[in-house]
């Protein structure tokens, strides 16, 4: 284990020290905060003055929302208000509400500058708001009865089979499959790279011979490959946070400021993580990584440029793309040999059993089968890598042929 | 001493199984620096592999000081490897640490012997440089720095001279001649056979996977010696009358190499020059490495 650890700090180090591995992680998070935050901040700190709306109208507005100071003038003609428009450049509008707002729909905005769509969306967001307060209370209606009428039904589904009923809850599997497999996919991408090139480093400036005397090729591979895993997952969880900040405020943003719809929206969907089994999620996960990882290490062991490793590293990625392409269309079938037999087939059971779990009950056993044949051949691509990265570096030094891969694999 | 016992191994190739070594058997006294000769692919590289355990033997045994090689631990063995190489962007300093530790160094430890081996080896000065802007000589030196670090009782050197300018070679083979000690085995191989006549206390003479020769440099010459002479006369050698038997080549007016048909001696051969001439020297010209190694590969070549 002291082989294992001292090789994956070394590659830990040397990629934390390369300042690619700083532009690939952070270049991300640069740009959602371009995109997301930035604009949020300029909205804050700018100095802009509220745009002055003169309403038309009997419903009541607050004095001031947001960007908008709101001032009722109620027996103001449009014609004598659309005058001043032409005196003022920009900052003044006329807002006129329709005369009875429990009938009436339209509201109708006279400008003499082009409103941005964000701010147009702002005053259709207060406007909705205020509409609905404005109804509820004319119509005496409370807000239970309101949230009672607006919830739309849920469908549950219901398996009917020999083994009895059981519940079928195909779109969060789906969303769970893809969310791993594209999980494992982007992992795969950063560090896949990485094991490729540091195992031919190696074998072009043949310090494999030494490092063979030193530890085990298993250790050493073991090594690469995690610590491959280690600045992967440490760029997801950077680029995580990233979404995961910039997404909820953007989400919050388009919310505005409706908290219960917030407080909903954050309970729907705690109510549908608990449902998750994370424990068979995680356990799957990080198997599925370390396969695919040992595959691309025991690629590298089989090439000589880097040129070379692009066709290798597809076909490595394509079993786990399509395992996620075709994913929606099975699961959407519901239980069946293909999703059985995919859910222990070793390249995509990583994908499909997490999904199965989450559709239906599938018992603990089956999944304990898959898992430990994901385990099998975890070990032995291990193994299979290890074997290729000694003999292949040692004896050939070159690009192998298929069929001298299958001496070494022989033996 | 170093043991080798019927080490066999065949590689798998393209076309067909391949023996690079076949029951190869020899044994280095403690104490010796030893030269380990053979043709390009005669089965050196792969003997070091084996011996060092990267590579596992079909067939045979290894016994270091008299216990099974795979026993022995890997701070006792210091190996530099034909094709080395090191990381080009990292200090020298840095994958000495590294590669030392992985061998099972604590770091003290490991930062100690680079310390005392890089003063050795003269490398202290460029030790924080990255690889790739050193020159092959140094980089070698760093090499031997990692060969060396832990005084290893067994060392294995594949080719430690080529690629080094005169000067850099014969330091390292002053170095190697210091290096030398009771129980300690040195292993190398070398195309320098002018090196190995001068370095090497015992020769392996390896060839298409087979030991042909193995023992003391010394005892090897003498064995190998075709009763050969170096004479050197008063009188112009062109004009004596040399005995029946002796066949001679002039290497300057008044000095010969003579070598003598097993029916003549030296005294039969001295005491007919002596009616002619006075002579000045005169002693047993020994084969060098080279004339054995050239002579036995010829021989088992036919």
């Amino acid at each position: 284990m002291r082989a294992t650890w001292i090789v994956l700090w070394r590659e830990i180090l040397i990629r934390l020290k390369n300042w690619r591995f700083w532009v690939g992680t952070l270049s991300f998070p640069l740009l959602i905060f371009l995109v997301t935050v930035l604009p949020a901040l300029i909205a804050r700190f700018s100095t802009e003055r509220p745009i002055q709306v003169l309403v038309i109208g009997e419903m009541p507005l607050p004095a001031q929302a947001e960007s908008f100071r709101f001032i009722p003038v109620p027996g103001a003609s449009p014609d004598s208000l659309k005058t001043l428009l032409k005196e003022e450049e920009e900052g003044l509008v006329v807002l006129v509400l329709p005369r009875d707002p429990l009938e009436g729909d339209i509201c109708t905005l006279y400008t003499a500058f082009s409103l941005s769509s964000e701010k147009m969306e702002e005053l259709t967001r207060i406007l909705t708001d205020h509409f609905r307060i404005y109804r509820q209370a004319a119509l005496k209606v409370t807000s239970e009865t309101l949230a009672r009428v607006l919830t739309p039904p849920k469908v549950q589904v219901y398996k009917v089979s020999a083994e009895g009923t059981t519940r079928y809850s195909a779109g969060l599997a789906t969303a769970v499959g893809i969310f791993i497999g594209m999980g494992l996919f982007v992992l795969l991408l950063g560090a896949g790279y990485q094991i490729l090139s540091s195992v031919l480093e190696e074998k072009s400036n043949r310090l494999v011979e030494y490092l063979l005397l030193s530890a085990a090729p298993t250790r050493i591979l073991t090594g690469k490959v995690l610590a491959g895993l280690v600045l992967s997952f440490f760029q997801m969880v950077i680029w995580g946070l990233t979404l995961v900040m910039g997404g909820g405020l953007a989400f919050s943003g388009a919310l505005g400021g409706d908290i219960q719809r917030q407080q909903a929206l954050a309970e729907a969907v705690q109510g549908q993580l608990h449902t998750i089994p994370w424990v068979w999620v995680a356990v799957f996960s990080l198997l599925g990584l370390m396969l695919y990882a040992f595959l691309y290490a025991a690629a590298g062991a089989t090439s000589d440029s880097v040129t070379e490793l692009s066709p290798l590293s597809q076909a490595i990625q394509w079993p786990l793309l399509l395992a996620v392409i075709v994913l929606p269309t099975l699961v959407a079938m519901g239980e069946g040999p293909i999703l059985t037999v995919l859910s222990h087939f070793p390249l995509t059971s990583p994908v499909y059993m997490p999904a199965r779990l989450i559709a239906t009950p599938v018992p603990a056993w089956e999944a304990a089968i898959s898992l430990g044949i994901l385990a099998l051949a975890v070990v032995g691509t291990e193994r299979l890598a290890a074997r290729l990265y000694k003999h292949a570096l040692l004896l050939y030094g070159q690009k192998l042929s298929w069929k001298a891969i299958w001496q070494i694999i022989r033996g | 001493m170093l043991e080798v016992q019927n080490l066999t191994r065949t590689f798998q190739t393209l076309r067909g199984p391949v023996r690079a070594l076949d029951k190869a058997s020899f044994a280095i006294p403690a104490g010796t620096i030893a030269g380990l000769l053979g043709p390009n692919g005669s089965g050196k590289t792969t003997l070091m592999r084996l011996v060092m355990g990267i590579l596992p033997p079909e067939e045979g045994k290894i016994f270091f000081q008299g216990r099974p090689m795979n026993e022995i631990a890997r701070r006792r063995i210091g190996y530099m490897p034909e094709e080395r190489g090191l990381y080009p962007k990292a200090s020298i300093h840095e994958q000495l640490l590294y590669l030392l530790r992985l061998k099972g160094f604590p770091t003290q430890d490991a930062t100690r012997e680079i310390q005392t081996w890089g003063e050795r080896l003269g490398i202290l000065s460029y030790i924080h440089r990255p690889a790739k802007t050193l020159s092959k000589g140094m980089q070698q030196k760093a090499q031997l720095a990692l060969a060396l670090a832990g005084n290893p009782e067994f060392l294995l050197l594949d080719e430690p001279f080529s690629g080094l300018d005169p000067i850099n070679a014969e330091e390292v083979e002053h170095l190697l001649r210091s290096l030398k000690g009771p129980g300690r085995v040195i292993l190398l191989s070398t195309h320098r056979l002018e090196q190995v006549d001068q370095l090497c206390e015992y020769i392996v003479l390896i060839h298409r996977g087979q030991i042909l020769l193995s023992g003391y440099t010394a005892e090897l010459k003498r064995r190998y010696w075709d009763k050969r002479y170096y004479i050197e006369t008063a009188y112009p050698v062109q004009q004596l009358t040399w005995p029946e038997g002796a066949s001679w080549k002039p290497l300057s007016p008044d000095s010969a190499e003579v070598t003598l048909s097993p029916g003549l001696s030296s005294q039969e051969l001295l005491q007919g020059l002596l009616q002619q001439t006075a002579i000045r020297t005169f002693y047993e010209k020994l084969p060098t490495v080279k004339e054995i190694f050239l002579k036995v590969v010829q021989e088992h070549s036919l």
